[in-house]
């Protein structure tokens, strides 16, 4: 019986000594945004949870200015009633124009911290972050951070955009011979939404992807799987396979939507040569649709789309290639591959100033698999 | 000092028990930030070393063991007063006191800092340190059948933490392992020798061994052990080489409880917080049982009393923690520890036994 009441004592007396954190006290900030606002000062929104009974508006927008990020925290600590905690950040937005100096510093306190999450997720927009979180239009999340969380997780989930969380990003800016890609949020009718991809040279951004060459990066970068693309092949190209009966429908361009299956990527450079690099992209995939009535049933006429799907796809990939060596990035991480195979040939300046000089050829292999259920 | 010792039956364990016993030992602080070292000596290809330092292992084990059937039922102390005299059998028991006390020290220091770091920030040392000093006393009070209990259930408390380990496995990138073959030899084998610093606690068995009930199962049970741990060592050295990059890895301290970091259930959000908190029980076996040898030694070597002594080294414990404050010196003081060990626990026992087979070859030779 004593060693029961003491053993209660000592756990009452014991758990008391560790600081408490009542959550109605706490401002949970769920995503930051931070802006330039001028010389070397940073802007800082914080979307901020908070669990108050007694009102109904569960969370706010707080903006406030310091030199550092956790300075922004501080600062911000004075316009609310609540003690603002960071243990549940999961998205950080970064302005283009602050990345263009560098993510680098922010990086280091983002892994440093202990509290904060290595799955939270990274983005950069191409409009202050103010308006980005500013904006109303949360469709069902309770607060903007959250949609945009969600409309980020649900975006890499289903393979339309590459990882973009904290972990992968500083993972690919410090490993050797490749460049990290973030995804790049925009406003459209004061509706966020994502408009792309943005291109890292190391940790500074250098430029916006198109949101159709996404699924050519994410091909080529061999992390993607079980994902559509739309492609337009020549108007007449399939023009022996069209069905008799109808002929007036075959007007007018000619697009497919694929489903890919499976993909496999295999990035090899020629004769030791990091310059000429020779890529091998196989990939399986399943007719979703075709603008113009082809008879399937007709022998060749898979062997001809897949044909036309190869030469379409090649020169995108080209088209890719040019723009990425346009902005002397690489985030297909064709140094990395080299390196894994000829370690220390190549060191990080040469591999820097060789991305312009790079001469890709391309080697596709398109399997259409099947056509749905009607032919 | 008497070279073997009485041991009355209820003191006794089994020797299935040696599996918990050596293995809850070696996994402990070591194993928080064992990719990282690993990584600085051997860079991607450290899992070699791990395989090389695994199988040196499994050899000082089976030295450990063959040192200790020569003997009836002695342990380390006797049997070195019995080879090689009194004086230098005193001094080196005192060396392993030693070496023991700041191991022990620095498992606390270590755990502690982990805390602070990754949960409460404002906790005091002395709060944290009270804490474990006092469920040793308490677990140590009790015998040496709970000491050995308490790392049985301990084990089972958190094995299931390595299923976590799923999640960064998704995230890893199988380029940073090529090419392999790229660390030179020399390279590899100061991996293995980092490796065995963070798995001291093999020497529990030059302890423990008269307390075994059937000594003759006692092989099996210790080489288990050893090869579990080596698994879980590669383990964690491999994801974590494939999750983070080289530079990452070099630059990251408890590069296992990272790697915790990214799990989350939908009901917890952050694993790693549940990770730090149940460490203490990957702590805890080792506080209890090197805290146990220090007692245990210290009886042999100067009859000091049992409680006495375990009252004392958990006050001398408690103020040496407070007073270590600086996260450079707990390095400082956990590289000289595992210097120490690694000559004591992975260098001297070879020599224990090849003093052993001159004294036999040469009594032979007498008698003849």
């Amino acid at each position: 019986m004593k060693r029961i009441s003491m053993m209660i004592c000592l756990m009452i007396l014991c758990t008391g000594c560790i600081p408490k954190s009542y959550i109605e006290k706490l401002g949970i900030i769920t995503s930051v945004g931070y802006d330039a606002a001028g010389e070397d000062k940073l802007e800082g929104t914080l979307v901020v949870f908070q669990f108050d009974p007694t009102t109904s508006n569960t969370s706010q927008v707080i903006s406030s200015q310091s030199e550092t990020s956790k300075g922004i925290r501080y600062e911000a600590n004075r316009l609310t009633s609540h003690r603002l905690v960071s243990g549940q950040v999961r998205l950080e937005v970064f302005q283009d124009k602050l990345a263009e100096k560098g993510l680098e510093k922010f990086m280091d306190t983002l892994s440093r911290d202990a509290k904060i999450s290595d799955m939270g997720y990274l983005a950069i927009s191409d409009v202050p972050t103010k308006e980005l979180m500013g904006s109303n239009q949360s469709e069902d999340a309770p607060n903007i951070g959250i949609y945009l969380q969600n409309l980020i997780e649900k975006s890499v989930k289903n393979q339309t955009i590459p990882e973009s969380i904290l972990s992968v990003f500083v993972r690919d800016i410090q490993d050797f011979g490749i460049d990290p890609v973030l995804p790049l949020l925009s406003m459209k009718e004061d509706k966020p939404y994502i408009k792309g991809l943005g291109l890292f040279r190391e940790d500074i951004y250098a430029g916006p992807l198109s949101e159709e060459d996404i699924y050519h990066l994410m091909l080529l970068r061999q992390r993607s799987k079980d994902t559509e693309f739309q492609l337009d092949l020549e108007n007449d190209s399939l023009k022996d396979y069209y069905k008799k009966e109808s002929d007036n429908v075959n007007e007018g361009p000619l697009h497919v939507s694929l489903n890919d299956l499976s993909n496999k990527t295999s990035i090899h450079a020629k004769g030791n040569d990091f310059t000429n690099q020779v890529v091998k992209v196989e990939i399986k995939g399943r007719l979703l649709e075709i603008t113009k009535e082809i008879d399937l049933k007709q022998p060749g006429a898979i062997k001809a789309i897949e044909k036309q799907i190869e030469k379409q796809l090649k020169t995108r990939l080209e088209r890719l290639v040019d723009k990425l060596k346009e902005d002397g990035v690489d985030p297909v991480g064709f140094g990395k591959v080299y390196n894994e195979e000829h370690r220390d040939q190549l060191t990080e300046e040469e591999w820097r100033s060789q991305i312009p000089n790079l001469n890709v050829e391309f080697d596709i292999d398109m399997k259409l698999l099947r056509y749905g259920i009607s032919e | 000092m008497k070279v073997n010792l009485e041991v009355s039956k209820a003191d006794s364990f089994r020797a299935f028990y040696l599996f918990f016993v050596v293995h809850t030992l070696q996994i402990g602080a070591g194993l928080m930030g064992v990719p990282r070292i690993l990584f600085l000596e051997a860079e991607s290809d450290a899992w070699i070393s791990i395989l090389v330092g695994g199988l040196y292992l499994h050899f000082i084990a089976w030295i450990m063991i063959k040192i200790l059937r020569e003997y009836e039922n002695a342990d380390i102390l006797g049997i070195q007063t019995d080879l090689f005299g009194k004086v230098f059998g005193y001094i080196l028991g005192c060396a392993f006191v030693v070496y023991i006390f700041l191991i022990l020290l620095t498992v606390i220091k270590n755990y502690i800092e982990v805390v602070q770091v990754f949960i409460f920030p404002e906790i005091p040392i002395w709060l944290m340190a009270l804490f474990l000093i006092s469920l040793m006393v308490y677990a140590i009070l009790g015998g040496l059948r709970v000491v050995v209990g308490t790392c049985f259930l301990f084990f089972f408390l958190t094995v299931w933490l390595v299923f976590t380990i799923y999640k960064p496995i998704t995230y890893m990138d199988i380029g940073h392992f090529l090419p392999v073959f790229e660390a030179s030899p020399t390279e590899i084998l100061s991996g293995a020798r980092q490796m065995t610093y963070s798995v001291l606690g093999m020497e529990v068995l030059l302890f423990v061994y008269p307390f075994v009930d059937n000594k003759k199962h006692v092989q099996l049970p210790v080489h288990l052990a050893v090869a579990t741990t080596t698994f879980l060592v590669l383990l964690v050295t491999v994801v974590s080489i494939g999750y983070f990059s080289p530079y990452q890895l070099k630059e990251t301290v408890w590069a296992t409880l990272s790697l915790f970091k990214i799990i989350s259930f939908s009901m917890i959000e952050r694993f790693d917080f549940i990770a730090v908190s149940l460490w203490m029980m990957v702590v805890l076996p080792n506080v209890i049982l090197f805290s146990w040898i220090l007692q245990q030694s210290l009886h042999r070597l100067f009859r000091i009393n049992k409680k006495k002594s375990l009252y004392g080294i958990g006050i001398l414990i408690f103020f040496s923690s407070i007073l270590l404050e600086y996260r450079l010196d707990i390095n400082r003081l956990t590289d000289i520890t595992a210097k120490v060990g690694f000559y004591l626990v992975f260098i001297y026992p070879v020599f224990v036994y090849l003093a052993l087979l001159i004294r036999k070859g040469w009594r032979k030779g007498r008698s003849l």
